[in-house]
């Protein structure tokens, strides 16, 4: 084991760089996730490594630069893509603004939906980047008509669920998620808001606590506003 | 090193659309991103290019850079520098060999613009880098700088394997050890 420690050792510096070759590269990584005196090794190889980013010289560029990217913004905003469906609901609410005599009220009306659509973009977006992370654990689930998964991200501790066909919620109620610990307490990880026309749900829990200490993950069905505890009929329970 | 509250709130503001925070860390950084990509491409016009991508990157990710904190300087230099290696990847272009600027020549110019302690810590490692003897410090610029893997520097330079695996080691344990020397001392 120590021999072959030593022989990993000696490629640490290289794989900081990037500069290993893949096959060597794959078998330091697996290494790696054992060995805690590479793995310190290797943060003191990175620190070089950011440090040879940010060693060179500024060089301003031209000013020309500064000024296309100027351009190039004035065309490219939002800085994200609306879905198909998201921009024909946007296109819409743009058009309510044009066809209706609006009040106040319906004004504020409309700038809550702005708002949600944007909140909504902003999960599918993270979910997303999730998605593409190597350290994302994907936990499909189907039960009772439900299917989806939960992407969990430990190290960020980041839940992002998509759960599809959830039934209907009554006006006066709402979805409520809750994350399990090891003995049984919840807590909330805020409320699932069912989209009309629209057969899945997405939403994404960030959490201040670790996410190492929770075992499952829960969606009940809870008076409007929401509950401390769960209350109301479990609608989904997954093991994390 | 670490993200200042200041570039953390220019950010968040990117990450809504905001044109004139995003102009802001534009004005607070180019310089950095471009010597990199330049360094890389060793071609003026390219550079600029991909200078330019590089921040339209931060444009669109600045999201997900908040999703995952970490240095910003370090995220955005390597955006540039992998925006840069793919650049010179697709042209094909063989590596430049090494940067035959004198050290001294560049850095007193800019020292009146340093803003922190930061710019002397790099300004260190540059240094280093550059007093090192030239065949270890060929075989990090090629890597780093070219991104080349240490058979392919190999290949390059006409040096066995075992040679360039040697002197990577041997420099990258130098400076490791020179650098974060100087970190511990303050
Ligand atoms: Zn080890």
């Amino acid at each position: 084991m120590d021999e072959t420690h030593r022989i990993f050792q000696e490629t640490i510096s290289a794989y900081a760089l990037g500069a290993l070759d893949a096959d060597e590269s794959s078998a330091l990584k697996i290494h790696l996730q054992t060995c805690e005196a590479c793995r310190a090794e290797l943060a003191g190889y990175q620190r070089v490594g950011m440090g040879l980013l940010s060693a060179l010289p500024p060089q301003a560029p031209g000013p020309q630069v500064r000024r296309a990217l100027q351009k190039r913004l004035k065309g490219s905003r939002p800085s994200f893509q609306l879905s198909f469906g998201q921009a024909l609901l946007s296109g819409a609410l743009a058009l309510m603004l044009v066809l209706n005599v609006i009040s106040i009220r319906q004004v504020d009306s409309l700038k809550k939906q702005q708002a949600e659509l944007n909140r909504e973009l902003y999960s599918g977006q993270t979910a997303i980047a999730m998605l593409a992370y190597p350290d994302t654990q994907s936990i499909p689930f189907y039960q009772e008509g439900i299917s989806g998964s939960l992407l969990v991200d430990r190290q960020r501790n980041l839940v992002a669920v998509f759960a599809w066909h959830l039934p209907p919620v009554p006006a006066d109620k709402t979805y409520q998620m809750w994350l399990i610990d090891s003995q049984g307490d919840r807590t909330s990880g805020g409320f699932l808001v069912p989209e009309m026309n629209r057969p899945f749900e997405t939403a994404v829990i960030s959490l201040s606590l670790p996410l190492t200490g929770f075992t499952g993950f829960g969606i009940t069905l809870e008076p409007f506003g929401g509950s401390p505890k769960p209350t109301g009929p479990r609608i989904l329970l997954v093991d994390l | 090193m670490d993200l200042s509250e200041d570039d953390l709130h220019l950010i968040q503001r990117v990450a809504q659309n905001d044109q004139q925070a995003f102009l802001a860390l534009y004005d607070r950084y180019a310089g950095r991103v471009h010597a990199l990509t330049l360094r890389i491409l060793n071609d003026p016009m390219m550079a600029e290019e991909a200078t330019q991508d590089t921040f339209m990157k931060l444009w669109s990710r600045a999201r997900l850079y908040l999703v995952e904190r970490g240095s910003f300087v370090v995220w955005l230099l390597t955006i540039a520098r992998r925006t840069a290696l793919d650049r010179l990847r697709m042209e094909g272009r063989r590596p430049l060999l090494s940067d035959s600027t004198d050290p001294e020549g560049i850095w007193p110019v800019l020292a009146d613009s340093s803003r922190n302690e930061d710019e002397a810590r790099w300004r260190s490692l540059y240094f280093m880098l550059h007093d090192m003897p030239g065949e270890q410090r060929r075989v990090i610029e090629l890597a780093y700088y070219q991104g080349l893997s240490q058979s392919e520097i190999a290949q390059e330079l006409g040096w066995p394997l075992g040679t360039v695996k040697t002197r990577m080691r041997a420099a990258l344990e130098h400076l490791r050890r020179e650098w974060l020397k100087d970190e511990c001392a303050g």
